[in-house]
């Protein structure tokens, strides 16, 4: 698994309160019964200190499935930040 | 980037420790191993651990906090209990809803008083409450700046008038911070209308009124704020999305703030201070390098531990026990202590010392016993890993700190650590605490020649002034309940302002006892509180400092009210015996003093005794001022 799969599973386990084992590409907040707004924020500013990365209010807005977080940092990750 | 396996790794293991019962254990790992990585996620994980841990086994309290403010403050949620647990508090919490503080104290249906809290944080900005003081604060004129502080305090009134009608919740509320760039910039803060002044005029009149009822305590936010400085701060960010203008750091700070006040509340302050000597008072190793050739004096690197020094001894002064536990010969050891020039501290400063080569973690133990203290009260700092590592291992529950490093870095290190030490008074007391450690010892050294336990009580010649409380022992009476762990009965802690409040409702009676012997005063070392009803005099509290232990204090202290019984009238006694972790000590002293079991209660057990045994008389060798001699 690569480190951007594997810290967000950590992170979002952490968040949630489940085993990253349980945490798939298909989580959302309509498989994760946690996933509320206030949560959502808490997710957000986790994965900020996680992966030292800063989000836009706009990203922190669109992290609403594993899928849109883990492209989203993949992406940050890799591109050299304005 | 933290290491993500080790933290998910922690996790499987302290569920695993949970799983087996050993609750404990589990807890030590928590706090270990968030000193060690606090972030976020690991904040989320420990704090589900808090509601799964068994408070006996662990050894946790549990407190009800209600966060109320003007701004969203959720997200600190996970962040205080995870830090209240590494200080053994399992926090149960209420967050008021968004900007509601005011309507929640006055509606009886409210959330918060539903939840009756034990302790109320109050986070308030003057953007949402005084806005006319942010916004165009140069259309303000000189009056109306008043009047705006006058109603921003007297929201804080009657928030606080509401809420005591209703609840004794201890309250901390936030201070304001004025804006980055002041309305008047460079100017501002010399002109007497600057935005400056009014937050500072704001800040008085909101402390005062604070300061007017009882139990509540506020939080000097620029002092936090000037540790992390507005960049990281502030987050415009999270104030656009959520209506939270602070960052997840300035919320970490804060959780850390407000653990701090809880530790006083529940009696969870730190008590000792027990240090290394070679490489942490001061440079070098003295058997090695001889007493004139350690760091220590003027030049760096021996400046960076006399102002390590400086630091010590303000906590001396503040009340704090410093104590020795160090692996040297104690005359090298001595040598440097008496006679070194540049010494800050010197033997008088220590309430008691371990100077030799045993191991660490028994001279510890050894230590407690002198002082009577529990090892959970002790603070040990040490620059050696090894022997950190050990002391960690065999004794868990000492808060153990690694200071090594750089030298000119430690005082900052050391400073941050005195917080554990934080208390909620201050009284003489505390400035003599460490002189009544050691006139204990020479009492010992009498002991140990006395022939027998009578000859050594009285060639104590002791005096024990029983008095009723009183405004100048109500902050004393206070502590004791806050402190005192070992001979306590009951451990109710009580605030001043709840003291007070008891002293002045009809049916109670509290008095303190004071004792003096030969080698001088002992203190203010014994509270009861009782509660009288036509029959039945009931001891609510009955407690006495561990200094005072082992000399007939508490039978003196006892027959007094049991005269005091007689004298009401009433026709028995009860007293009840609450368990702890801490007082069993006293598990027998109803049972030693003739009372017979009532009934088990849901705390502990009820103990009495009848009119017509109230026949005592007081020890002969202590001499007895009961109030209106």
């Amino acid at each position: 698994m690569n480190p951007v799969d594997q810290g967000v599973r950590e992170v979002m386990a952490s968040v949630f309160g489940m085993k990253p084992k349980n945490i798939d590409i298909t989580a959302s907040p309509s498989t994760i019964g946690a996933w509320d707004s206030l949560q959502h924020l808490n997710l957000a500013l986790a994965l900020e200190e996680h992966f030292g990365i800063q989000f836009s209010v706009d990203e922190m807005a669109s992290l609403n499935s594993y899928t849109a977080i883990t492209d989203l940092i993949s992406q940050r990750l890799h591109t050299p930040q304005a | 980037m933290p290491q993500t396996v080790s933290q998910s790794d922690f996790i499987a293991q302290t569920n695993a420790l949970i799983a087996q019962g050993e609750h404990h254990r589990a807890w030590v790992q928590a706090r270990d191993y968030l000193e060690k990585e606090p972030t976020l996620a690991l904040y989320h994980a420990v704090a589900k651990f808090a509601d799964q841990l068994d408070r006996t086994a662990a050894d946790l309290r549990d407190v009800r906090i209600a966060l109320l403010g003007s701004f969203t403050l959720d997200p600190i949620v996970p962040i205080l209990k995870a830090q209240a647990l590494s200080s053994r508090i399992v926090a149960d919490t209420y967050v008021g809803q968004f900007n509601t503080w005011q309507q929640e104290v006055l509606s009886e249906a409210s959330g918060l008083r539903r939840f009756n809290p034990d302790v109320i944080f109050l986070a308030v900005r003057a953007e949402e409450l005084a806005p006319a003081l942010v916004q165009r604060f140069l259309h303000l004129q000189e009056a109306e700046v008043d009047s705006h502080i006058a109603s921003t305090t007297a929201a804080l009134e009657n928030f606080l008038n509401a809420l005591r009608r209703w609840s004794r919740a201890k309250v901390v509320v936030h201070s304001f911070l004025c804006p980055i760039s002041p309305a008047l910039g460079i100017l501002d803060h010399q002109s007497p209308n600057g935005q400056s002044i009014a937050f500072r005029k704001l800040n008085d009149a909101w402390t005062d009124t604070a300061k007017s009822t009882s139990d509540v305590w506020i939080i000097d936010c620029e002092r936090l704020l000037g540790e992390i400085g507005w960049s990281r701060w502030y987050d415009g960010r999270l104030w656009a999305l959520a209506k939270m203008p602070i960052s997840s750091v300035a919320l970490e700070r804060l959780a850390m703030e407000y653990v701090k006040y809880l530790r006083a509340f529940l009696g969870l302050a730190k008590k000792v201070l027990a240090l290394d000597l070679d490489n942490t008072l001061w440079g070098g190793v003295v058997g090695e390098d001889g007493p004139d050739g350690i760091q220590l004096g003027p030049d760096y690197p021996g400046s960076a531990f006399v102002e390590l020094q400086r630091v010590l001894i303000n906590l001396h002064d503040r009340g704090v026990l410093l104590a020795i536990n160090s692996k040297n010969n104690a005359a090298d050891a001595s040598e440097v202590l008496e006679k070194h020039p540049s010494m800050i501290l010197r033997p008088e400063h220590f309430a008691a010392m371990r100077i030799n080569w045993q191991d660490k973690a028994q001279n510890l133990r050894e230590l407690a016993d002198e002082l009577n203290l529990g090892l959970d009260s002790f603070v040990y700092v040490d620059d050696s890993a090894q022997e950190c590592e050990r002391i960690r291992q065999a004794l868990p529950q000492i808060s153990t700190v690694h200071l090594d490093g750089e030298p000119a870095n430690r005082v900052n290190r050391l400073q941050r650590l005195t917080s554990l030490f934080d208390t909620l008074s201050y009284s003489t007391e505390d400035r003599t605490r460490s002189t009544m450690y050691q006139t204990e010892n020479a009492r010992r050294q009498l002991q140990n020649q006395s022939v027998s336990l009578e000859d050594f009580y009285t060639s104590l010649a002791m005096e024990l002034t029983i008095d009723h409380l009183t405004a100048a022992s109500a902050q004393r009476a206070a502590q004791l309940t806050q402190r005192t762990n070992q001979f306590n009965l009951t451990t109710h802690r009580y605030s001043e302002g709840e003291i007070v409040a008891l002293a002045q409702s009809d049916e109670h009676e509290i008095y303190t006892a004071h004792l003096r012997d030969r080698f001088g005063d002992v203190g203010t070392i014994a509270l009861a509180i009782l509660k009288r009803s036509a029959e039945t005099l009931h001891i609510d509290t009955f407690l006495m400092s561990c200094r005072a232990i082992g000399r007939t204090v508490e039978t003196a202290f006892l027959t007094f009210l049991l005269r005091r019984a007689t004298e009401l009238g009433v026709r028995k006694i009860v007293g009840e015996y609450r368990p702890t972790k801490k007082n069993g000590l006293v598990a027998e002293f109803y049972a030693q003093h003739g009372f017979h079991i009532a009934a088990q209660t849901e705390g502990g057990t009820l103990w009495y005794l009848n009119a017509d045994e109230f026949r005592w008389s007081y020890p002969r060798w202590v001499q007895i001022h009961t109030p209106g001699e």
